[in-house]
């Protein structure tokens, strides 16, 4: 993928990015695709800087505005330790082979893209797909597979959750996007956008004729994490003055990255399951109950998807 | 002999686990996993002990020790500190420390007859370290970090340290160890040595992570491969240092 500039009028190539144009073949196209977002971008992060510092501290004499440019890269073995700490809480505390999940993510050079301030840092999000069928057989995938099994137990959607991993698993991918937790909204477009771009190019480019079949997905399965509003209500005991909380469900999510809503809205089937754990325990807001939101999109809405998280973004 | 352990999906097993000629500490885990690998290791040989430091589980950082002794940070509770002197052999001195660099194993790295320290520690706690440890104390940074507790792990047979220590470094720390020493990383590429690994003089764990490279290279240096116990519960090693003045 090519270099993504906030403030950038031209373009300077680097040595990874040309690297890339040969591997990725049409990396011209998306080359001029990312520069009109250019126009869009210039002016955002630091009105949200500037926002946020003025309301909190307008007695202060002056602002320091930070330049930061986002650039896309395929991930790289160096990667390895950034995106295993982006995904230590994928299955939250189960002990799982997240090392050996992060090498199937590194391996697939064709499909996926991390973020990173500077080609030598630690990727700040990543997002790549990995088809159920064509990995199935990996250790990581198996527990992945039990993990989801054990979670929707009991519910309507576990039929339809072990028909993507059977039967319809050669496509169905599983869709992972991962990212630190105030990485900016504007990340997101282009991220997806190469996404499709490189699964497409897949199903042409790859070498064998298996290998372009399974690029070819008709659903993709995603995990991520969501809030959900808690009340709470205080009844006291009459005759033993103690008091009681009792906390509803109100029903309302509230998503942490904000395309998931728009995925979650565009879904065919979806379930969620509370958080188990240190890290639950951790994150635990007054009033916000942290869950896992599964679910199934199909790939036909691409367009729609990525045209409703362009107006997301104005 | 080597053993790859993670502890609840961490590969940084250096910190919630601190191992010595004499005892083992053990920090208390999710999974009984952890700790079972270690007992099946070392149990018959030397106490494997579950503790906690200050509440927390990061023992491997707060403590620093050898066969002839333990220095605990001072936010220690009590409790622990009765708990680990009950379980430890009654040859090795338990004692808490004062002192403002409380994460002593960070700041600390001692097998049991050398020592080297943070160049900030202070004096008291230097010559506690010499007394409680009963090792020779040297102030050294390694690669530039003062955290010489982090980037090195030594024992009676060889060390690894920080992989970008230069060859005069390695050469000058050799020497005042008195043990030969190799620039390596451990957890596929990680740095932080005293993290990713723990080693006696006939055992060595590190994370799961560790690639085969840098296994063969723990294996060579700190002389794992026909390494028993009696062997060295047997030796006597007279103190072969001269004093630096």
């Amino acid at each position: 993928m090519a270099a993504l500039g906030k403030r950038k009028a031209e373009k300077s190539p680097t040595p990874s990015s040309e690297e890339e144009e040969e591997e990725a073949g049409n990396g011209n196209e998306v080359t001029s695709g990312s520069e009109e977002l250019d126009s869009d971008e210039s002016t955002d992060p630091e009105d949200e800087l500037n926002t946020s510092s003025d309301s909190e501290h307008s007695s202060q004499p002056s602002q320091e505005i930070v330049d930061v440019d986002f650039e896309y890269f395929d991930p790289k073995p160096n990667d390895f330790h950034g995106i295993k700490a982006l995904l230590r809480t994928y299955l939250d505390d189960e002990t799982w082979d997240i090392s050996g999940f992060t090498d199937l993510i590194l391996a697939q050079t064709t499909v996926g893209t991390v973020v990173k301030a500077d080609e030598d840092e630690s990727p700040i999000a990543l997002l790549t797909a990995l088809n159920i069928g064509r990995y199935q057989k990996c250790s990581c995938m198996v527990e992945i597979h039990k993990y989801l099994r054990v979670k929707s137990a009991h519910k309507v959607e576990s039929a339809l959750l072990e028909d993507f991993w059977g039967k319809y698993a050669r496509e169905v991918a599983l869709l992972i996007s991962e990212r630190l937790v105030n990485a900016p909204l504007e990340l997101a477009p282009p991220l997806y956008q190469g996404l499709f771009e490189e699964i497409l190019w897949a199903t042409e480019d790859e070498p064998t004729q298996e290998l372009r079949e399974s690029f070819k997905i008709k659903h993709y399965l995603y995990l991520t994490k969501v809030f959900e509003e808690v009340t709470e209500e205080k009844s006291r005991d009459k005759e033993q003055r103690k008091q009681k909380e009792e906390s509803e469900a109100t029903g309302q999510l509230i998503y942490i990255k904000p395309e998931d809503e728009i995925l979650h809205e565009l879904s065919s089937w979806s379930f969620t399951f509370p958080v188990t754990g240190d890290g639950a325990a951790a994150n635990q807001t007054k009033g916000l109950q942290q869950l896992r939101l599964v679910m199934a999109v199909d790939a036909k809405h691409e367009e729609k998807f990525q045209a409703e998280l362009k107006k997301l973004i104005e | 002999m080597h053993l790859g352990v993670q502890f609840e999906n961490s590969n940084e097993i250096g910190v919630f686990s601190k191992l010595t000629n004499a005892y083992c500490l053990v920090a208390i885990g999710g999974s009984e996993n952890f700790y079972s690998t270690f007992e099946a290791e070392l149990g018959d040989v030397i106490p494997v002990v579950k503790a906690s430091i200050a509440g927390t589980r990061v023992i491997g950082r707060m403590c620093v020790g050898n066969k002839n002794g333990l220095l605990l940070p001072q936010a220690t509770t009590d409790q622990e500190l009765l708990h680990i002197r009950n379980c430890l052999p009654d040859s090795v001195v338990v004692q808490r420390v004062d002192e403002r660099l409380s994460a002593l194993g960070n700041c600390i790295a001692c097998n049991d007859y050398v020592s080297l320290i943070h160049t900030d520690l202070d004096r008291e706690t230097e010559e506690l370290v010499a007394d409680v440890l009963g090792v020779e104390v040297f102030r050294q940074t390694i690669a530039g970090n003062i955290l010489v507790g982090s980037y090195c792990q030594f024992t009676n047979r060889g060390g690894l340290v920080h992989p970008h220590t230069s060859i005069e470094d390695l050469d000058e720390l050799s020497s005042l160890l008195q043990v030969p020493l190799v620039a390596g990383t451990v957890n596929r590429g990680s740095e932080v040595i005293g993290a990713g690994l723990v080693v006696n003089d006939w055992t060595a764990f590190c994370g799961l992570d560790t690639t085969a490279t840098e296994l063969s290279v723990i294996e060579s240096v700190f002389k794992l491969r026909d390494a028993q116990p009696s062997n060295i519960v047997n030796e006597m090693r007279a103190s072969l240092i001269d004093t630096m003045s």
